[in-house]
């Protein structure tokens, strides 16, 4: 969380590393330094998990484990380290949702059941673009430049 | 969060084939142990390719990476001054190299193919000889001896969610250092990381210890990272007393591993 007071008298300490050996892939997932949504998403996504029913004529909004492992995969594909919290929901069949939005602009992330997934930018809720995400340096570039879009809006 | 302190390790050195601490299954996913030095100011971009030379058939791979520590971003009157670190790849992708300006380090990290954790006993040899080769490269070159100013040891361990941990409220289950619980009207931590920093014994060097939260790329699992590096200030700059403060600094991770975590976590890492 980044501190907001009216008088910034606070400094952090870094902490005195002189080397960062580590080369381990990891991403760090820091709610004071890197991404404080990131968190968040991964807490709303063990929620849904957790939460997840079959509920008779509504849909069965169990999570399946590929569409969790999926979206895990997007957040730690996402460079773009300024964007707000993302709300994420069940879809019925076992995919997953998460949403970004700001001002009139969203950028959804439609993952199924089976782990595909489907990308779109909205504005004024009218679909601006889309693609399909799949793994590869290309969907993290357009990943990136759809989220770049979206906090282009501010 | 920063807090300094006074860590207790064995007074005596122990033995570098000696295993201070062995568990069947440790969580650890890469190992380094590096040597900082003064940057060696001949030294320039062409020199990456001419030390590869020398360790090409142990390490057939290279990566190129912007160098690590404290570099100043700016861009140098000469291109070949450029603040890049190289990486030497052995064929496993276990074992590495990593060289730049100031520091030599030594990894070894776990891949998907090849999990089985590397002793320090199995590591420290490697990392003599790689050393050696890259002295003698330094010599033959006329870029002088390498005046060491820190060594350091790092171990970094990934406590995987669903493994390990289920939920925050199993952290304090993980480490003695965190005893968890509700604080007044919050119930059930959504997130947990922290910092601490200690002094070693007889101003030995420093250790610290991070814990944070993440994903992991390879895998795309949760996990908690658990992070311990020692460094230490040596004596000078012989390979001898460069192998010394790495066996200092090992000791110290390895004894704060086991006294940072819990009984639990020992036995469920099945402890010697």
């Amino acid at each position: 969380m980044t501190p907001i007071t009216a008088t910034p008298a606070f400094e952090q300490v870094l902490s005195v590393k002189a080397v960062q050996a580590s080369t381990s892939e990891l991403v760090p997932a820091s709610l004071s330094d890197t991404a404080p949504w990131l968190y968040s998403a991964l807490s709303q996504l063990h929620d849904l998990q957790r939460a997840g029913r079959d509920v008779p004529e509504v849909g069965d909004l169990r999570i399946a484990e590929t569409a969790s492992t999926q979206i895990r995969t997007i957040l730690s594909l996402i460079s773009v380290r300024t964007l707000p919290t993302p709300i994420l929901y069940p879809i019925s069949g076992g995919g997953v949702g998460m949403k970004w939005s700001v001002g009139n602009r969203e950028v959804e992330f439609t993952t199924f059941a089976s782990g595909n997934t489907i990308a779109a930018e909205l504005e004024n809720a009218q679909l601006v673009d889309d693609c399909e995400f799949a793994e590869n340096s290309k969907a993290q570039t357009d990943l990136n430049s759809y989220l770049g879009w979206l906090v282009n809006a501010r | 969060m920063g807090l300094v302190g006074v860590l207790m390790v064995p007074a005596e050195r122990p033995l570098a084939t000696q295993r201070i601490v062995d568990f069947e299954r440790p969580p650890v996913a890469e190992t380094a142990l590096g040597v900082v030095f003064a940057p060696i100011s001949k030294w320039t971009a062409v020199h990456f390719g001419l030390f590869w030379e020398s360790v090409r058939s142990l390490y057939p791979v290279t990566e190129i990476k912007i160098a690590t520590g404290q570099v100043e971003l700016k861009l140098p009157s000469e291109i070949v001054d450029f603040p890049i670190r190289t990486l030497f790849v052995d064929e496993s992708g276990n074992q590495l190299l990593q060289v730049q300006r100031n520091a030599f380090i030594r990894n070894w990290r776990q891949t998907e193919q090849t999990t089985q954790y590397e002793h320090y006993e199995n590591v420290r040899p490697l990392f003599e000889r790689d050393w050696a080769i890259f002295s003698k490269f330094l010599s033959d070159e006329h870029l002088g001896a390498p005046e060491v100013v820190q060594c350091e040891v790092t171990y970094i361990n990934h406590l995987v969610r669903g493994r390990e941990w289920a939920n925050f409220e199993d952290v304090s289950r993980v480490f003695r250092v965190w005893s968890g619980g509700n604080v007044g009207s919050l119930r059930a931590s959504q997130m947990v990381s922290f910092t601490t920093a200690y002094d070693l014994p007889n101003n030995a060097g420093r250790l610290q210890v991070v814990v944070q939260p993440g994903i992991r790329k390879t895998d795309s699992k949760e996990i908690i990272q658990f992070a311990i590096t020692a460094t230490i200030k040596p004596r000078g700059s012989s390979s001898a007393e460069i192998l010394r403060s790495l066996d200092t600094g090992h000791s110290a991770v390895v004894t704060s591993f086991r006294d940072f975590t819990t009984p639990e976590m020992h036995s469920f890492w099945g402890i010697r």
